[in-house]
């Protein structure tokens, strides 16, 4: 796994991590974020918008919240990470796996989340995220931001990483 | 100098349908074992999937399972005593889905081995994404595996990748 790049929200927020430019030179890429949002509640949504794009996504999650676990369908939500009014200096984290991101085919994504929080109200949640949008291409530009926030809080950072397939000349695959 | 994470072993991307997939010859070299998919099959919806390792076919697998379905319910439930951890689940050709298998300590010879699974499948009308957990009661280190869907087949430009970590 190598690292790309990390971005780390300054004074005063942001609006959204975004990465871009991104090298066409892996295989599979993965976006560790460590975020807050500022909506003035416990927990927020990560939405992703891969290519500039929020078109062609849909998703599936499996959410628990300290008292009850539920399914729900949804667009390009890809995470539940802490906000505002969750525990201070708490930041949720996310991880999403991108297998494939150069292909010409859509593009799945599966998120592992947590909004921490120090109390019986904290939200984990696993996604399965699908962009298909009508004209595929290869992924070179991913951007987070809140579903119910306006933006990032300070501190909050992200950081892209891509993984390379090949052989090692001893294990046999068929 | 760092320690190199998900070193490539194998990985193979298919040009035909195929039962299953078999790597083999797995070095002892590493601590952790990663196996990623992004595959479909040739089932109508989604197919259920297998793994099973050092081709032990014996009732030495166990699983237990979280689900949230394609019509917005959460599930839960496990099983033990059987002959493969069977807490996969694969998406259809229309569409592939993303598998990602932690096998943690696979060369070890002191003690059962445990895999984290993940499976997100998006194919329509049948979407589900699941986190699992299974056992392979076998203190013998794990040189091989196979990975297969029940009644299908992995589709044409499924790839698996097999990773070591140390």
């Amino acid at each position: 796994m190598q690292h790309i790049q990390t971005v780390t929200v300054g004074s005063g927020g942001a609006a959204s991590i975004t990465f871009s430019a991104i090298p066409d030179t892996f295989t599979d890429l993965v976006i560790v974020a460590s975020v807050r949002s500022n909506r003035a509640a416990v927990g927020d949504d990560v939405r992703i918008d891969l290519n500039t794009t929020s078109v062609g996504f849909t998703s599936r999650a499996l959410v628990g919240t300290g008292s009850a676990a539920s399914s729900f369908s949804s667009d390009n939500r890809a995470g539940i990470v802490s906000a505002a009014s969750s525990t201070g200096n708490t930041f949720g984290s996310v991880s999403l796996y991108i297998p494939n991101y150069r292909s010409l085919v859509a593009k799945s994504i599966s998120t592992d989340s947590v909004g921490e929080n120090n109390a019986t109200a904290a939200d984990q949640g696993i996604f399965a995220t699908l962009w298909n949008p009508a004209v595929h291409a290869v992924i070179t530009e991913a951007k987070l931001y809140p579903r119910l926030g306006s933006g990032w809080l300070e501190h909050s950072s992200a950081s892209l990483y891509g993984i390379t397939a090949g052989s090692d000349g001893i294990t046999a695959v068929s | 100098m760092p320690t190199p994470t998900y070193v490539p072993l194998a990985t193979i991307t298919l040009g035909a349908t195929e039962a299953d997939i078999v790597f083999s010859s797995i070095p002892a070299t590493y601590r952790d074992l990663i196996l990623v998919g992004n595959v479909g099959t040739t089932a109508a919806a989604f197919a259920n999937g297998e793994l099973q390792f050092n081709a032990d076919t014996g009732t030495n697998y166990s699983r237990v399972q979280a689900i949230g379905t394609n019509v917005n319910t959460a599930v839960s439930f496990a099983a033990g005593s059987e002959n493969a951890i069977k807490a996969i689940l694969f998406s259809d050709d229309l569409v592939r889905g993303t598998n990602i298998f932690q096998i943690m300590d696979y060369s070890a010879t002191d003690k059962h081995k445990t895999v984290l699974l993940r499976s997100s499948i998006m194919p329509s009308g049948e979407d589900r994404v699941m986190m699992s957990a299974g056992r392979y009661a076998s203190n013998t280190a794990i040189s091989s595996l196979r990975v297969f869907p029940s009644g299908a087949s992995f589709s044409i430009g499924s790839t698996w990748s097999l990773y070591g970590v140390n």
